[in-house]
């Protein structure tokens, strides 16, 4: 069934959604009217193969059933559980909330602190980049707003878990979160569902804003199940002196289309983003990356590792751009591939567009196999064929694993990594 | 310091190449792009039917073709105000003395025949349209070598000629390869036959010379088994106020064993649209290398490929270039590994300053079948100013196992320290800058004939110093 | 008058005083040791010297043969008959050794691409450069090799003698020429140095130890505390210090 103008009006009625986020969705509905899918032609879709996939067979809101996973991780300072498309729960440290920390739903964040949502929401993952961002806005189901003070810092992390556990439905959180100046803490999303056999379409966007001097890490963790078809934006907006680390780790679903973008808007400001994936079967996984430097003395650090198994296929295409004025930038962005069986296929595109010549800009990107020196030296002292591979690609992706932002989300991403190396 | 003298890069390009004669010609086809304009080339040179059609069908293929929508702004490229043939000579010159005194003037003002005594075991020069002057040391000519105007080489190696004729780049490959193959005319033809090795180098060089004049020269080489042949291009225009035209197809077949060398220095004025496409295949154990400059031009899009068909082919590619003012240069490279145990490297080194914009663009794709294939790409680019622009655009694809691929690319500017150091033992600023410009292109320097890699320094020193001046 | 007077001069890296008022004067014919501790100013002195554009001069004046040389360029100060010898020397692809001196050598003597008769002849820059090959144990190959491409530490470090020995500086700045060095490489560079020592050079060898004073034997030597010279004499400055280090001046021997 197609998604409709009276669907928008159903899921901003389930969420009670103040008049000007309801009146945004049916703009948005209007974009994904207007738009086209994108064609072959359009270089950033050229390898994307998204057969299989109809926008019109999608319900577009899934109600729970009950089924709820456990946690990924203890101790967080606060929790927000959504399950399907119903609006999440939140517990939050009453600590924080007496330091002016917000952590919401979106619709209520929208609701209750409009000042912080409004002008932000869909600023950066805009709803007209195309078709699927458009359906996203149109139809977002639920999500978080976590809104952090100026000079706040939090020690333990925050979690948002997306649970969907029916198939066939459309499923799109988006995480909204805003940095005061100087603020300091760390957010893990998990996107997680069991393998169905009915399609389902989700996302997982993600837009982050950061103050003067703010330092956040953003770990999105990616478990849909292996019918799922994800589109996500994850933007990050990078103030003066700001240090963001977006940390992607892409393991679930049949079919993933992410971009992960750093818009450096304020002198000094860093952003790292990073990147794990893990393709088997017949996974194909689209990331487009983007090292956006609007103004000078800004750094970028790229890096995005990724091992092939089955038939799955992989893009990788990353861009460096350094504006006219960006002078003093320094960017570095790098794409390793580990090709671990003879049918799967890894592309790698890192590109550049620099025009300012006072820069540093370094890119690499490689596809191989397993080093049969590094196989050999290992076998040689005993280690089974089996355990010496394992070992290797553990160590592959280690380099990367080392960067995430914290210890709790280093401690999960191993486990996940370990259960389907294993 | 020293003040270094101030030469514009357009008054220098003027006095040496830009010049130009009265236009003359014998013959002289109308504007604009027609069946008609097709059918009369044809006819002009006698070609044989099949020719005639291929040309048609080209047309035909041309019109349908959408220009690329990526690379260079092409929008000003106006088909209609274009000569596409023009007969400058009645006959080719075996000697200099036969060549028609004004265009003979040409070439020696631009060195061409002292360049042939010195170094060359033929010269081929191609005036407008077609090949005015040719010749190839009686040696070669004795062990078989053919070294001929592609046209000649159609008239008197038919055969030979229509075996590869098409095969590496077929017109519908892209507009320009269309466009081509509906009005080509001039270009080369070489046949190296097996074993030979043809150790010093054999050149061609073209030449536009009137207002609003395309060229669209052909070149075919077939190296065969174990043979060997360098073969060098080189290319002028004189500076008119409207643009000019040159599209190119050179297609290279080099058999089992084989190795060619092509290199380019093209040094176009900078009202010519440069849009070239380049193909070798390369079978068992055979070696194709590409050593590609471009300096002038006002636009250039240009990708020269090795399509490695059998296993133990290699590709390479290596090259330079160089954007100022108004220039883009959208060059790069393709490799394509079809078999397995092929193996390929690109060298890319680019320079981009007063508004001048650079583009790597290159592909690397390795086909599933094609195991145990490495390839390696490094790029590298220097901005001169804060006014240019670089881009990288690498796509790799790989599809088969057992593949090791590694892409490198850097962009910078003239390093302060590497400055402070040359200047610190007097060296004044702008000779430092062009040590470290000309150092910064010594390996594709240090691949050229040592004629040719002064007058490359000498050309980026000129326009070192109209940066500078 | 001294060829080379300091005087009173301040210098910021980024933003940060490091040399807070030096003085010193060297003239030809003597060799003059400038001791002191990591991160005292060493270096820019030396680098300031010679004009490096990281280093910002807040006072003071540096006159070389009578002339202001601060609003001079380095090329042009190299010109005038200064030298410096690197203590890191960097790696400039694509240049081999040969055409650096030759481009060097031609720019001090005027050579603008014009009149040939001012260039060095490749006779003549064989006369120049040989013996100094010899006395440097360098090995004839390395000219045609890329600026320091490859280069171990000590070929480095005697590449920048030879660079001197060819340009015939006035006044030559060495700095931590030693460091680094193994005793062989130390043996060979203090030879060079003190072959072409003599009436005609004044040296400003700046070091980290006094390792080299045993082949060098300085005229005068100055100790350089945090930006300032704190104090100057003869031989027997260095002496104590060997003995002593640089504790008395209210330093940790670094």
């Amino acid at each position: 069934m197609p998604f409709t103008k009276e669907s928008v009006e159903e899921i901003a009625s389930l969420h009670e959604e103040p008049d000007w986020l309801r009146k945004r969705r049916r703009e948005a509905f209007d974009v994904y009217e207007r738009l086209d899918l994108p064609s072959k032609i359009d270089e950033e879709w050229r390898r994307v193969d998204f057969k299989g996939l109809k926008l019109d067979g999608f319900r577009s809101f899934e109600e729970p059933d009950g089924a709820a996973p456990g946690l990924p991780i203890e101790g967080a300072a606060g929790v927000l559980r959504q399950r399907g498309s119903a609006p999440g729960k939140v517990e939050l440290d009453p600590e924080l909330a007496a330091k002016g920390v917000v952590f919401l739903p979106l619709s209520q964040g929208a609701r209750e602190h409009r000042d912080l949502v409004e002008k932000r929401l869909f600023s950066e993952v805009r709803a007209d980049r195309d078709k699927f961002a458009a359906v996203h806005a149109a139809l977002f189901s639920g999500g978080t707003l976590l809104y952090v003070p100026d000079f706040v810092e939090i020690e333990e992390p925050l979690v948002g878990q997306y649970w969907s556990s029916g198939g066939g439905a459309a499923v799109l959180p988006h995480t909204l979160i805003v940095a005061g100046k100087g603020a300091k803490f760390n957010y893990l999303d998990e996107f997680l569902s069991p393998s169905l056999d009915e399609p389902a379409l989700t996302s997982g966007s993600a837009e982050i804003f950061l103050g003067e001097g703010a330092q956040v890490g953003y770990v999105a963790l990616q478990k849909w199940g292996r019918h799922a078809y994800q589109f996500a934006n994850q933007r990050v907006h990078v103030g003066k002196e700001a240090t963001a680390r977006l940390f992607n780790v892409t393991l679930g679903s049949r079919f993933a289309k992410v971009r992960v973008e750093a818009n450096l808007q304020g002198p000094g400001g860093m952003a790292e983003l990073k990147g794990i994936y893990f393709a088997s079967e017949d996974q194909f996984f689209d990331f487009h990356t983007l090292q956006d430097h609007q103004v000078g003395q800004t750094t970028s650090d790229l890096l995005f590792k990724g091992a092939l198994r089955g038939t799955s296929r992989t893009v990788y295409a990353g861009l460096i751009r350094i504006e006219k004025d960006s002078a003093r930038s320094d960017a570095y962005q790098a794409n390793r591939n580990l090709l671990l069986s003879k049918q799967a296929k890894a592309y790698s595109i890192p590109m550049l567009e620099i025009i300012n010549n006072d820069v540093r800009c370094t890119h690499g990107a490689t596809v191989g196999p397993i080093d049969a020196e590094h196989l050999f030296y290992l076998e040689s002292r005993g280690i089974p064929k089996s355990v010496a591979q394992r070992m290797i690609v553990q160590g592959f992706f280690g380099e990367v694993a080392d960067r995430i932002p914290f210890e709790q989300a280093r401690r999960l991403v191993a486990e996940e990594l370990e259960a389907r190396l294993g | 310091m020293a003040v270094a003298p101030k030469i514009s890069v357009g008054d220098d390009y003027r006095e040496k190449y830009g010049f130009y004669d009265p236009e003359k010609f014998i013959f002289k086809a109308k504007k604009g792009l027609t069946e008609d304009v097709v059918r009369e080339i044809s006819w002009m040179k006698s070609e044989p039917e099949w020719m005639t059609k291929f040309r048609l069908r080209s047309l035909e293929i041309f019109r349908k073709k959408s220009m690329p929508n990526w690379g260079a702004d092409l929008s000003h490229i106006d088909f209609e105000n274009i000569f596409y043939f023009l007969r400058a000579s009645e006959k080719q010159g075996k000697t200099w003395d036969e060549v028609p005194a004004d265009v003979k003037r040409t070439f020696d003002r631009l060195g061409i025949p002292e360049a042939e005594r010195k170094f060359l075991a033929g010269v081929s020069a191609q005036y407008e349209s077609e090949v005015v002057y040719h010749s190839l040391h009686k040696e070669l000519s004795d062990k078989g070598v053919i070294f001929l105007d592609t046209d000649s080489g159609l008239r008197e190696h038919p055969e030979l000629f229509k075996e590869y004729f098409g095969t590496v780049i077929p017109p519908a490959d892209n507009k320009f390869s269309a466009l081509n193959s509906a009005v080509w005319s001039g270009g080369s033809f070489i046949y190296v036959p097996k074993g030979v090795r043809v150790d010093i180098p054999l050149q061609a060089y073209f030449r536009i010379n009137a207002e609003n004049m395309g060229q669209f020269e052909r070149t075919l080489i077939i190296c065969d088994e174990g043979s060997f042949v360098h073969y060098i291009e080189g290319c002028t225009a004189p500076m008119y106020t409207t643009d000019s035209l040159h599209s190119a197809v050179v297609e290279i077949i080099v058999k089992k064993g084989a190795r060619c060398r092509y290199t380019t220095i093209q040094n176009w004025s900078t009202n010519v649209y440069n849009l070239v496409t380049k193909r070798a295949v390369a079978y068992a154990d055979a070696t194709m290398e590409w050593v590609d400059g471009n300096l002038g031009s006002q636009v250039t899009m240009k990708y020269p490929s090795v399509y490695m068909m059998e296993p133990g082919a290699k590709g390479d590619v290596l090259s330079v270039a160089f954007a100022g003012k108004g220039q883009h240069q959208d060059a790069g490279a393709k490799m394509v590994h079809v078999a397995p145990n092929t193996t390929s490297t690109i060298t890319s080194k680019s320079i981009s300053k007063a508004g001048g914009r650079t583009t790597y663009r290159g592909l690397v794709k390795v086909y599933p079948q094609a195991e145990n294939c490495k390839s390696f790409v490094k790029c590298d680019a220097l901005l001169l100013d804060g006014e240019s622009r670089s881009d990288t655009y690498p796509y790799n694809e790989v599809e088969a196992e057992n593949v090791t691929l590694g892409h490198e690319a850097t962009v910078s500017k003239v390093s302060d320290e590497q400055l402070f150091y040359l200047m610190s033992r007097g060296i004044p600023l702008a000779e430092a800058e062009t040590m470290i410009v000309n150092g910064f292109i010594e390996p594709f320097t240090k691949e050229l004939p040592l004629e040719y890699a002064v007058e490359l320094n000498r050309l980026i020193q000129l326009e070192m110093e109209g940066s500078v001046g | 008058m001294a060829d080379l007077e300091i005087r009173d001069l301040r210098v910021s890296v980024e933003g940060r005083e490091i040399l807070k008022g030096v003085s010193l004067d060297v003239s030809k014919g003597e060799v003059h040791a400038v001791m002191g501790p990591n991160g005292s100013g060493k270096s820019t002195l030396s680098q300031t010297l010679l004009g490096h554009p990281g280093y910002k001069v807040e006072g003071g004046r540096v006159r070389f043969k009578g002339q202001d040389i601060l609003e001079l360029t380095p090329d042009a100060r190299s010109r005038l008959g200064l030298f410096l010898a690197l203590q890191y020397p960097i790696v400039v692809p694509g240049i081999t050794m040969n055409n650096f001196l030759r481009t060097a050598l031609n720019a001090h003597r005027g050579y603008d691409g014009k009149d040939k008769s001012k260039s060095v002849s490749p006779k003549e820059f064989r006369t120049l450069v040989e013996p100094y090959l010899e006395t440097l144990r360098i090995d004839r190959t390395f000219l045609s090799r890329y600026i320091n491409e490859g280069f171990s530490g000590g070929e480095k470090k005697r590449a920048e003698i030879l660079q001197m020995a060819v340009l015939q500086p006035e006044v030559a700045v060495l700095d931590e020429t030693d460091s680094g060095l193994d005793i062989d490489s130390i043996k060979y560079v203090s030879e060079a140095i003190n072959k072409m020592r003599g009436p005609e050079l004044g040296v400003l060898m700046i070091t980290h130890y006094t390792r080299i004073l045993q082949f060098i034997k300085p005229d005068y030597v100055h100790v350089m505390v945090a930006g300032q010279v704190v104090e100057s004499g003869g031989a027997e400055v260095a002496d104590r210090l060997e003995r002593e280090g640089y504790a008395q001046w209210g330093e940790e021997v670094a």
